[in-house]
């Protein structure tokens, strides 16, 4: 028997050996050849990266440069006409300054101070030609200012051309590891950022403001919970056992809770600060289904908005998705002989379509929600009418307080109309008559909204 | 016995060693959502492999009849509608692309959600996509959403590709949220898995919340 089965094993091992032996050198060969050709592709690819930042380096360097010869024509423009020419170079310039170091492997927090003190730079002269269009003069402040930082952005310039001419830029600066990794590869030593304080969209005034529409004390992460479950019955229809999700910080402090009804689980936030309702959603998102009834919904949305605190608000846009429809409300105060929009102080509300409420958003009016005062003398709307554009057919107006950026808003005659088959809001200033925005309005299967 | 062990095991070394690229398409499974998960259970319906509701959820039922379909067929029945699967019932799956028109942006923000963040909840899903027109606003960012999204190292998803990935429904109603102004993170500009992130500059920014497993600053 052993003989028999030694005759039979001997070949069969050998054969599987050799057969294993010979994949293994293949496999191995395979293995070696494919790993050259990947390091030379590596090769090309890092090449190709060098040769793209390079370039987009090079644009860099030349965008700062005509940044810099605009601001030094400010110097010298006099003219209203001029100063509003120049200044809106500088803020197309700063536009693309951004645009092009978004494109490079710079590490973020190198190169942060920088990229946000040059798009300041663009928006706080688009500040001063808005002023400028107005009638007002630069003052002796905006021109030091202008001053300094034509010199700071000459620096730049220079440090910019010096380090493209020192070479490629480090390979590890290629990895998407590095990104948010400190690394002083990109300095600007040497160069002192001038501080820009101004009021305007990016100004650090507008990140930094407070929140305009909290009243009361603030409340303990227990209270805030009390707070949630007197607001439960108005969005669930009932109540609920909630858990606590941790407190948010940023310009809302809130505390949030999460619970669970009829198997949907949902979320709650209210501020620390008076306890008011900031965010309500239900979990999965929105839905599946045929159109619903959105007149209907919209007075559901009304009436529970009134219910939470904000009566008067009106719905200003609408959008179809998810078998129900997203609203936006802006509240309304009084003044001007009737009722004044506030479109700044919006609360989105999302509703499905059997009347649940699916999501509440009310972030946008707790930050602008405050007293405003109307004043008196403002122009008729017939007669701001007047500087419509002929081809436009009203089919009605409004006063409405509008938000131009964070920090400002304008009161305007809102007048509603087409012209063809486009629709139209165009806002004129209630005091002067002056045109200060056109909105394209667009009604269609998706709903309502603006562009 | 143990004498055949070793040969067997060196062939089949030998063959796990031989490279073999394995591609694998974005395909349908349980849990996804939308109009194609739709059309697939109303073809399995007429052809007697479905019998629950066509609602566009691919739950257990689905999954059910699509293995059923698939063992009828000679497929693998794992369940999953991938390309072969999706041949034979008829459809095409979602190929991605940058959109058209309009849609662009909704669809390129929808392809960075889905890289970012599959597997967290859906308010975790729309805070990601809030972050990056958060960084539009900023002047510490890009001003366009490509800029942002496509800045050198800003987004795992990009450097590893996940974000070409065809994005699910729910990355899709995520992304349109945010475009319409939700904004769960309420300004913030930066997340980061507590779990896994390592910068150092990045961790000793001052957390403002945490949903699902990122905290957002």
């Amino acid at each position: 028997m052993t003989e028999r089965r030694k005759t039979y094993s001997m070949p069969l091992k050998t054969a599987l050996l050799t057969v294993g032996a010979i994949l293994l050198l293949g496999a191995l060969t395979a293995s070696a050849l494919r790993l050259n050709a990947l390091k030379k592709e590596c090769g090309e690819l890092t090449a190709a990266a060098q040769n793209v930042f390079t370039g987009a380096y090079t644009e860099l360097t030349g965008a700062v440069g005509e940044l810099d010869a605009a601001l030094e024509k400010l110097l010298v423009a006099e003219s209203p006409r001029m100063l509003a020419l120049s200044l809106d170079e500088v803020w197309r310039g700063s536009g693309a300054v951004t645009a092009l170091m978004g494109r490079l492997p710079i590490p973020h927090p190198d190169a942060l101070e920088l990229e946000t003190l040059l798009a300041r730079t663009g928006d706080y002269c688009r500040v001063l030609s808005a002023s400028v269009l107005s009638g007002s003069k630069l003052t002796d402040a905006d021109r030091a200012k202008l001053d300094e930082l034509a010199r700071f952005t000459a620096g730049v310039k220079a440090m910019l051309e010096e380090r493209l001419a020192s070479g490629s830029w480090p390979t590890s600066a290629l990895a998407s590891a590095d990104f948010y990794n400190e690394s002083g590869a990109f300095s600007y030593e040497g160069l002192t950022l001038p501080e820009l304080v101004y009021d305007g969209p990016m100004s650090k005034s507008a990140s930094d403001r407070a929140p305009l529409g909290l009243s009361g004390e603030t409340l303990s992460e227990s209270e805030c919970l009390e707070k949630a479950r007197e607001l439960l019955p108005l969005l669930i229809g009932g109540e609920a056992e909630l858990e606590s999700e941790g407190r948010g910080g940023g310009r809302i402090p809130f505390c949030g809770f999460s619970g669970e009804r009829d198997g949907r689980r949902f979320f709650i936030s209210v501020t620390e600060r008076g306890g008011a309702l900031l965010a309500f959603e239900a979990e999965g998102g929105p839905g599946q289904g045929e159109k619903p009834d959105a007149e209907a919904l919209e007075a559901k949305a009304a009436a529970l908005l009134e219910k939470l605190g904000y009566p008067g608000s009106e719905a200003v846009s609408r959008q179809y998705y998810g078998g129900g429809v997203l609203f936006g409300f802006a509240c309304t105060t009084d003044g001007g002989g009737g009722s004044v929009l506030l479109p700044g102080d919006l609360i989105r509300i999302r509703l499905g379509g059997d009347g649940s409420v699916e999501l509440i958003d009310a972030a946008a009016c707790l930050m602008n929600h405050g007293e405003r005062e109307i004043p008196d003398g403002l122009l008729t709307a017939e007669e701001a009418a007047a500087g419509l554009s002929p081809r436009l057919e009203i089919s009605g107006e409004r006063l409405a307080l509008l938000p131009l950026d964070d920090l400002t808003e304008r009161l305007c005659w809102e007048f509603r109309g087409t012209a063809g088959e486009r629709g139209y809001l165009v806002y004129l200033d209630a005091a002067t008559g002056e045109e200060v925005r056109i909105l394209r309005l667009i009604e269609d299967e998706n709903g309502v909204r603006t562009l | 016995m143990k004498r055949m062990k070793k040969p067997i095991a060196l062939l089949l070394a030998a063959v796990l060693l031989l490279a073999s690229t394995v591609s694998f398409a974005e395909a349908l499974r349980r849990g996804s959502r939308g109009d194609t998960v739709r059309e697939i259970q109303t073809r399995l319906k007429r052809w007697g492999y479905y019998s629950g509701a066509v609602d566009g959820v691919f739950g257990a039922a689905t999954e059910s009849a699509v293995k059923a379909f698939q063992r009828r067929n000679g497929l693998t029945p794992d369940g999953v509608v991938g390309e072969k699967t999706a041949a034979a019932i008829g459809i095409k799956l979602p190929s991605g692309g940058t959109g058209t028109g309009t849609d662009g942006n909704l669809y390129l923000l929808a392809r960075l959600v889905h890289g970012e963040a599959r597997g967290e909840p859906y308010r975790g899903k729309v805070a990601v996509a809030a972050v990056v027109l958060n960084r539009v606003k900023s002047p510490s960012f890009p001003n366009t959403l490509a800029g942002v999204i496509y800045q050198s190292g800003a987004f795992d998803a990009v450097s590893d590709g996940q974000i070409n990935l065809s994005p699910d429904q729910e990355s899709v109603n995520a992304a349109r949220d945010a475009l319409n102004g939700w904004d769960p993170t309420y300004g913030c500009l930066y997340y980061y898995n507590p779990r896994t992130a390592t910068s150092r500059w990045m961790l000793s920014r001052p957390v403002l919340l945490r949903i699902g497993n990122h905290a957002f600053c």
